[in-house]
């Protein structure tokens, strides 16, 4: 186990979303602006790096019985302190993430990370591996609502960049890139072209093609 | 691949006994909690004094006064300090009990002519309460605006109430049948019909609901009665 491989690993070659994916849910929710990605995607890779530490220093005292269950407590523990802190310091923010923030606590890549990894290895790699994931889950999200957001609205982080033709301008806004649908079809892209370059993250097919026979297919 | 393998014999927990999986999970829950309600204490008052922003802006929001280009803080303040507050006795049904309270009125005057007249409205929503302010016209009869700055009820879909689109229906509404009676939003009459929003329904009936309740005889009703007797002069300087 290298400690570069570790961080570097899940950023595109074992990315939770593109890869795994996993936490599709918020990235459908939230990447219509590039703000709100940038600000889950800091959230969320918060949420990793402290739940992994925390959970990697217990490991050796973590009941078998219960682990899951501990761990999803030490979880929520940490999603709650960061969901207060953006109520605190980012306002505007917190109330267009709503739920979404508190919703980290089901992030399928959280759990995922401390079963597979904390749970296994000293508190330093589990660092690493939670800021790894963290960043290859928010670079997917800034991709995708760098797409949305100029397509969809004309700006980046707010600031028009496209001028609309409402505005007088030319552009004339892609208005269901703005819609959680879309956020599928970009994602699905990602995952077609990181796929087409790397032909060895294309999975086997579970169910296999048979040909039958004429009697048979009556 | 040592620290694999060590991890692994941990977790099988071959010596581990009922006791100490009681312990551990007991003092973690601890630590946790306690980090919980720490973090919620010491955040509070910060997240408090955007709750107080978020008020403000919206009395200032149905007070006409706010500029179209967005107002800095600063200007929100100055733009407060010109409303005459007027703290009015209601009382507010609290599960089931009637409780009497003081809320603050807000009154717009320009040239000592009366503006516009701003209720607080406040009460339970689908799960989770609302708050909000709805401003009458000088008639006070008339809706001119209205405005919810905490809506409990579900993300995205509860709090479409808030949307401009939505509000923009009750601007010109009459809240008075002709008996005087706090009708608006119910019934068929287009004078005080309110469509609610689609999928957001129960929340919208009950936004509609706290502002006759509001505008009834244990809310603002008997003071706007007082205040229709009075000449409509404000009273003192403004706060």
């Amino acid at each position: 186990m290298k400690a570069r491989d570790v961080l570097l690993n899940p950023i595109i070659g074992d990315n939770p979303v593109t890869r795994q994916v996993l936490g599709i849910c918020s990235a459908l929710a939230i990447t219509n602006s590039l703000r709100n990605a940038l600000v889950m995607g800091l959230a969320l890779t918060a949420v990793l790096v402290t739940a992994n530490v925390t959970i990697s220093l217990l490991r050796r005292h973590l009941p078998a019985s219960v682990r899951l269950l501990v761990q999803m407590t030490i979880i929520a523990s940490a999603v709650i302190v960061a969901d207060e802190f953006l109520r605190a310091y980012a306002p505007e923010i917190s109330r267009t993430l709503s739920v979404f923030v508190g919703l980290i606590v089901t992030n399928c890549i959280v759990l995922g990370r401390t079963e597979s990894f904390a749970l296994r290895y000293n508190p330093a790699l589990a660092a690493l591996d939670g800021l790894g994931n963290g960043l290859g889950y928010s670079l997917v999200l800034v991709i995708v609502a760098v797409i949305r957001e100029l397509l969809g609205s004309g700006s980046l982080l707010g600031v028009s960049l496209l001028p609309l033709v409402a505005d007088g301008g030319w552009f004339q806004p892609i208005a269901l890139l703005l819609l959680p649908p879309s956020a599928f079809f970009v994602i699905a892209g990602l995952i077609w072209l990181v796929r087409s370059r790397r032909p060895e993250q294309v999975e086997q097919p579970e169910v296999r093609e048979i040909t039958l026979t004429r009697m048979e297919r009556r | 691949m040592s620290a694999q393998s060590a991890g692994q014999s941990s977790s099988q927990g071959s010596g581990q006994d009922f006791g100490k999986t009681l312990g551990v999970t007991f003092v973690i829950a601890l630590v946790c909690s306690l980090v919980v309600t720490g973090t919620h204490l010491a955040l509070k008052p910060v997240q408090e004094s955007w709750t107080d922003v978020a008020r403000y802006r919206s009395v200032l929001d149905v007070s006409g006064l706010l500029p179209d280009t967005p107002a800095t803080d600063r200007e929100l303040a100055a733009l407060m300090r010109q409303l005459e507050v007027r703290d009015v006795e209601v009382s507010r049904k609290v599960n089931g009990d009637v409780k009497v309270a003081t809320e603050p009125v807000f009154l717009v005057w320009t040239d000592d002519r009366l503006q516009r007249v701003i209720l607080p409205v406040a009460g339970q929503g689908m799960w989770a309460p609302i708050r909000g302010y709805l401003a009458l016209e000088p008639d006070l009869r008339t809706v001119a605006e209205i405005s919810f700055h905490d809506i409990g009820d579900t993300p995205g879909i509860g709090d479409r109430i808030q949307e401009p689109e939505w509000r923009a229906q009750w601007r010109g509404k009459a809240a008075f049948n002709d008996a005087g009676e706090a009708v608006l939003g119910s019934g068929d009459d287009p004078r005080h019909r309110i469509d609610a929003v689609a999928g957001a329904t129960i929340t919208s009936m009950a936004a509609m609901r706290l502002v006759r309740d509001a505008l009834g005889a244990d809310g603002f009703g008997p003071f706007l009665d007082r205040l229709r007797r009075e000449n409509l002069r404000p009273e003192g300087t403004g706060p």
